[in-house]
């Protein structure tokens, strides 16, 4: 079997298994699994955003809570048609990413990155500006949640986490479609060297608005999700602790792949909740400790880190045939370390 | 609703029966030779299981601790005296981390995975709001803790599965401004830290000084961790067009707002209204609060007539001693006391257990007997509720309790006033359904 067959096959077995094992093995684990997929996405808006197209945005949290919040503002003020919050929750998203993008256009680096965060910061404040409409520091209801949901009610039954299960899917498969394609591609060479791509002829920025509002719309579809599971909004969800987890999710689970941000999502809030209910003084401590752990050891993140162990792997299984390249030298090019010691041609 | 009573924990009916004509016996046995005054039930049905909220971050490390010791030590005596009619009461605690996320989500958890019976906590507002959202979708009773301080908990969103003990909001501040307004004049300044919660307490004592007659003349928003409180403090009225400042600046913020008080000398000229309570300052009053006039439901230190208080907070002590180094570190050792926070959390418990026994409460399956007793709990001062006396209000489910109003002086604090829970007001109109 190929490599690439193998990976097809582990896809397919993967999202098999995201629909069927928990409802068999466990109500609750569906109900779980639903709160790491819902903020896995805009876990994956980071990998796509900052992971591949190189744009530091920390204010993915702001699109998630300001869509979350439209679906609840909305629903209290007697909309209750599922397509039409849906659609409200998406524009409401694709306003904040709008602005975003005009970031991405007129910064870069450290000042695109000040931008985002300052914004995000900003947003946070909304709720207590228009504490009447927001519930202020006291967070809002959503109303009609089931009749929102499709019918759906995320408490009961397996129907919610199935249809979470499926907008994941879709977002992963197109996502990674996008990444695949000639417009991903050049999307990724922008991200590593904006200057040689916009001299070879493509609109730089227009790939990064393009980028910025995928993005932007995954998010959107996170905090649309948020609002229908938990009926409940609060100014959290807009503040930098929400926008910074999703890039902590998203680098320890591998920020440049497409599965890494969700398995991260479902790695860390799996931690938190274990800690939380099993001791309950020293949970933050222990978070951190693991933190510092992945960060030291797995420094592509755990998807990234099988992935480069599996490099390692074929690498030394070829060696056996071939020798023509020093076993060093060829751990170093796979760790990423032979630019930084003069290049792999000089070493040999 | 049902999963507890399928659980695996939940013996066959004839069990039951055969259990409660056996105990039906052993009580007739006892009735008849021996008194039946101080006699305790040994607890041996299967146990009753209350999940907490308690948050363990450093925002809420005060609040954390207060919850997690006086809800021991409640429990503990709940099962020292038999249990509920012979149902040994278990906790399963979970920290939220001040994140209303996680609250909602533990508090799923604690009740589809972990098939606790009854809800408790969640210290922020935010938190327990969405908690409470929840319970009505869960159809589980939930009973607030320590903090939640939040009006709406019992003016607007109310239902009939939660319940709040602790007066709250202008329950407090009504009173207290009357008192004021009576004992000092009607023209008041007031310095608020300038965001939601300051200004939800500026809203509060506006409504309480327009029900008392008095106003509040002179209104000065401070902005939250303000290092420099002098300019702010120094506008303070002290040419006799005010009768008194109330101080709402809260945790640091406070620290520094009356140390700059006492700097000015203000509070030698004034009398101040501010926060009050030895536990939030580790067992021991800042000489700056000196003067300071506060309202609760419970004194940092146990009046001397008053045997269950004093009952209260020994026990308190020892369960201290048996609890985390931290949780003892966090409330300041051996000068630790259980304070309003602390309270809160033991007379929530408290009250859970007289709904309990009264509604002969076994498990998940009786939430409807239950949420009828806790509508109905009353209760005279005594070792369930050792500050006063306390009753539930049916119709919206906020608790009233006696309060004090009183002054602090160095290390004691000077009752000047008792309020019995008629004299507190509803927060609101809310019908819990």
């Amino acid at each position: 079997m190929t490599a690439r067959a193998l990976r097809w096959t582990a896809a397919v077995l993967a999202v098999v298994a995201l629909f069927a094992v928990p409802p068999i093995y466990d109500h609750f684990l569906a109900q779980r699994l639903s709160d790491y997929l819902i903020f896995g996405l805009p876990a994956l808006a980071v990998g796509l955003i900052a992971g591949h197209a190189r744009l530091l945005n920390i204010g993915v949290g702001a699109t998630f809570g300001v869509s979350a919040y439209a679906v609840a503002i909305l629903s209290q003020h007697g909309v209750l048609n599922p397509f039409l919050l849906m659609l409200g929750a998406f524009a409401a998203g694709l306003l904040v990413s709008v602005l975003f993008a005009i970031y991405a256009i007129v910064a870069t680096g450290l000042e695109y990155l000040l931008l985002t965060l300052l914004t995000t910061s900003a947003f946070a404040a909304l709720p207590l500006l228009f504490a009447g409409a927001t519930g202020g520091e006291n967070g809002l209801a959503v109303q009609g949640v089931v009749h929102i949901s499709f019918g759906l009610d995320p408490l009961v039954g397996n129907a919610f986490y199935w249809m979470l299960c499926a907008i994941t899917v879709f977002w992963c498969v197109l996502s990674w479609y996008l990444l695949e394609s000639r417009s991903g591609r050049v999307m990724v060479a922008i991200g590593r060297n904006p200057v040689r791509a916009a001299a070879m002829g493509y609109s730089v920025h227009a790939y990064q608005v393009a980028v910025t509002l995928y993005s932007g719309a995954i998010a959107a579809c996170g905090g649309w999700l948020y609002a229908l599971d938990h009926a409940f909004v609060f100014q959290d969800l807009l503040g930098l602790g929400n926008s910074v987890n999703a890039v902590l999710y998203s680098l320890i689970g591998g920020v440049d792949t497409i599965a890494g941000p969700l398995l991260g999502t479902a790695v860390l809030r799996f931690l938190g909740e274990y800690l939380g209910t099993t001791q309950s003084t020293q949970t933050q401590l222990y978070i951190g400790l693991a933190l510092l752990v992945v960060v030291y050891f797995l420094p592509a993140g755990i998807v990234g880190g099988v992935r480069q162990l599996w490099h390692l792997r074929v690498l030394v299984r070829s060696r056996d045939r071939t020798e023509d390249e020093p076993l060093g030298t060829a751990l170093a090019r796979e760790a990423g370390l032979d630019t930084l010691l003069g290049g792999a041609d000089e070493q040999a | 609703m049902t999963e507890r009573a399928n659980g695996p924990f939940r013996r066959p009916s004839w069990w039951r029966t055969a259990l409660t004509a056996l105990a039906g016996v052993l009580v007739a046995a006892c009735g008849s030779g021996a008194s039946s005054g101080g006699t305790t039930q040994q607890a041996s049905g299967p146990p009753i299981t209350i999940g907490v909220l308690d948050d363990q971050a450093p925002l809420t490390a005060v609040e954390g601790a207060e919850m997690r010791v006086n809800t021991d030590l409640a429990v503990a005596q709940i099962n020292a005296a038999g249990g509920i009619h012979g149902h040994k009461v278990n906790v399963v605690f979970a920290d939220p981390q001040a994140d209303p996320s996680k609250a909602v989500t533990l508090a799923q958890q604690l009740v589809q995975q972990n098939n606790v019976d009854v809800l408790v906590g969640a210290v922020l507002s935010s938190e327990c709001l969405g908690v409470e959202n929840l319970v009505a979708r869960l159809q589980v009773v939930y009973v607030s803790s320590t903090g939640c301080a939040s009006e709406d908990f019992t003016a607007k969103q109310c239902n009939q599965y939660s319940f709040r003990i602790t007066p709250q909001g202008r329950q407090v501040n009504i009173p207290l401004s009357s008192y004021i307004v009576s004992t000092y004049g009607k023209k008041w300044s007031i310095i608020y830290p300038d965001y939601a919660f300051g200004q939800s307490q500026l809203a509060a004592y506006k409504v309480g000084m327009a029900a008392a007659g008095g106003e509040l003349s002179q209104i000065i928003p401070i902005p939250q961790n303000e290092t420099n409180m002098a300019p702010y403090i120094s506008k303070v009225s002290t040419d006799g067009s005010v009768n008194g400042l109330i101080n709402s600046e809260v945790g640091a913020d406070l620290v520094r707002a009356s140390t700059t008080i006492a700097s000015f000398n203000i509070n030698a000229k004034l009398p101040i209204v501010g926060v009050f309570g030895k536990e939030r300052f580790a067992g021991v009053y800042p000489d700056s609060l000196t003067g300071d006039i506060g309202q609760s439901p419970e004194l940092s230190d146990p009046a001397k007539e008053n045997q269950f208080d004093a009952a209260y907070h020994k026990a308190f002590t020892a369960q201290l001693a048996k609890e985390d180094a931290t949780l003892s570190t966090t409330l300041g050792g051996a000068k630790a006391v259980p304070g309003d926070l602390g309270y809160e959390a033991y007379t929530a418990i408290s009250a859970l257990k007289l709904a309990m026994l009264s509604a002969n409460f076994t498990g998940k399956a009786d939430t409807a007997k239950l949420i009828t007793a806790m509508s109905k709990v009353k209760a005279k001062q005594g070792a369930d509720f050792p500050g006063g006396d306390f009753a539930m209000n049916a119709s919206d489910h906020q608790g009233v309790a006696t309060t004090y109003i009183a002054k602090i002086s160095g290390q004691q604090e000077q009752v000047l006033s008792t309020l019995a829970p008629d004299k507190l007001s509803a927060i609101g109109s809310c019908q819990a359904k």
